[in-house]
C-alpha cells in the first residue's frame, strides 16, 4: 500500500479489507489489468518484492504493447 | 430522594477520576537528581543521552501511551501536507460541532508514530510497572529490555505497527466522540458529506487496523492494555455514554433490590466530600479549627450542595 504513489486513487480503483484476527485465509492481492487479465496471489508465503515482481511482469508487456502502438 | 442517585454518581465519578489521575500522572516515589551534570532536574534520569532524538521520541510516545485511554492505529499511505491539514482539521471541527464547551476535540490527535520505537515504548509502558517493580539502575534499560522481551513476538499490537503508521488518541473514553471520528476518518461506506475534497481524497488513504484501551479505564492497572480490532471498536462507539451505563446499572440493582448495597456504597464517596469540604472551608478562613462550628457548619454545607 506504501508503495503506491499520492495520487494512485485517481488513477486507478482500490480496495482494501483488513481481515480480522481470527480469520482463515492468511491474505490476498488481486490485481485486474486493463485487458482484463487478472491475477491472484496468497501473500501468507510472500513478501513485498515478490507481489512487485509478479505484477510487473504482466505489466510490463502491457506498456511495450503500448509503445508499440505509438 | 429522586436527586439521590445523581448525587451519588457525580460523587463517584469525581472520586474515581482523581485516583486514576493520581496513579497515572504522580511520580514513583523521589528520585535522586539526574545522572547527567548541566541538565535540569526535571529531566528524568536515563542511561541513553536526553538529547537524542530517539529519547526525546521514546518519552513523548511513553507519556503518550500512559495518559490516552483510547487510541486507535490506523495506517496511512503517502498522503499529501495538504491533506493531513484538511483532516486534522474536519476532525477538529467534527469533534466541536458535538459539545462545543468540551475541550475533548482539542485533546483529541493525530501523531504520526515511528513504529519501531512506539513498539519499543509499549513494550516499556506494558512490561515495565516502575510503581510495582523497579530496577535497580537508574531508567534500567537493559532490565527493562529484558524483561520486556517476550512481548516482541506476544504482544497483540505488533503486527500492526509495521510501515506508515499513525495513532489517533483521545483524551477520555466517550462513545460520542469516537463514533464522530470514525465517521470522518473511517467511514464504513461512502465519506461523510460536506467534507473537504482535499479531507476525502486523505481518508481513502487511510486504512483502520487496530485500537487499544488503557488499563487504567477498565478497572486494572495503568499501562496495561487491552487490543481491540476493528469490529469492537465499532461496538463500542456504539456504547451509551458511561452516566448512562451507570444509571442503568443502579436501576437495575434497585430494580433488584440491591438499594442496601447502592447506599452502603454511596456513603464512602460522600463522608469523603465532607471531610475535604470541611477542610476547604477551614483553609479558606470561613471556618476556624474548633470541634463543635466545624461539624455544623460542615453539614450545612454538604445539604447546601445537595
Amino acid at each position: 500500500m506504501a508503495l503506491l504513489g499520492p495520487d494512485a486513487r485517481t488513477t486507478m480503483k482500490i480496495k482494501t479489507t483488513v481481515l480480522s484476527r481470527d480469520s482463515e485465509i492468511g491474505g490476498r492481492v488481486e490485481v485486474g489489468f486493463k485487458d482484463g487479465k487478472e491475477i491472484q496471489m496468497d501473500t501468507s508465503k510472500m513478501t513485498i518484492a515478490d507481489i512487485v515482481e509478479e505484477v510487473d511482469r504482466h505489466s510490463r508487456v502491457l506498456k511495450r504493447v503500448d509503445d508499440l502502438a505509438g | 430522594m429522586a436527586l439521590r442517585p445523581f448525587q451519588f454518581l457525580r460523587f463517584t465519578r469525581t472520586y474515581a477520576t482523581l485516583t486514576s489521575s493520581t496513579t497515572s500522572v504522580s511520580p514513583d516515589a523521589p528520585l535522586p537528581p539526574p545522572t547527567l551534570p548541566g541538565l535540569s532536574p526535571t529531566q528524568p534520569r536515563t542511561v541513553k543521552s536526553p538529547l537524542t532524538r530517539k529519547t526525546q521520541l521514546h518519552r513523548t510516545y511513553l507519556s503518550l501511551l500512559r495518559s490516552t485511554p483510547l487510541m486507535l492505529f490506523f495506517q496511512h499511505n503517502n498522503l499529501r501536507a495538504t491533506e493531513w491539514v484538511a483532516l486534522r482539521r474536519e476532525l477538529l471541527f467534527g469533534l466541536r460541532k458535538i459539545d462545543p464547551n468540551s475541550t475533548l476535540a482539542e485533546g483529541t490527535r493525530i501523531t504520526v508514530l515511528k513504529p519501531a520505537l512506539f513498539a519499543s515504548s509499549l513494550r516499556v509502558a506494558e512490561g515495565h510497572d516502575p510503581l510495582h517493580k523497579r530496577s535497580s539502575e537508574p531508567g534500567g534499560s537493559k532490565i527493562i529490555a529484558e524483561k520486556t522481551e517476550k512481548l516482541k513476538e506476544t504482544h497483540p499490537l505488533s503486527p500492526v505497527l509495521t510501515g506508515p503508521v499513525a495513532a489517533l488518541s483521545f483524551p477520555s473514553v466517550e462513545p460520542v466522540h469516537l463514533k464522530a471520528a470514525l465517521d470522518i476518518l473511517f467511514p464504513l461506506k461512502n465519506p461523510k458529506k460536506g467534507l473537504d475534497p482535499l479531507a476525502i481524497s486523505g481518508l481513502q488513504k487511510f486504512v483502520l487496523l487496530a485500537g487499544r484501551v488503557d488499563g487504567h479505564v477498565y478497572g486494572s492497572r495503568s499501562g496495561e492494555g487491552r487490543v481491540m480490532d476493528i469490529d469492537l471498536i465499532r461496538v463500542l462507539a456504539l456504547l451509551p455514554d458511561v452516566n448512562t451505563l451507570r444509571g442503568e446499572l443502579l436501576a437495575m440493582l434497585r430494580g433488584a433490590g440491591g438499594a442496601d448495597l447502592v447506599m452502603n456504597l454511596g456513603n464512602v464517596g460522600i463522608g469523603l466530600t465532607r471531610t475535604v469540604h470541611t477542610y476547604q472551608k477551614m483553609l479558606s478562613g470561613e471556618l476556624d479549627s474548633d470541634g463543635n462550628p466545624v461539624q455544623t457548619n460542615a453539614e450545612g454545607g454538604e445539604e447546601k450542595k445537595e
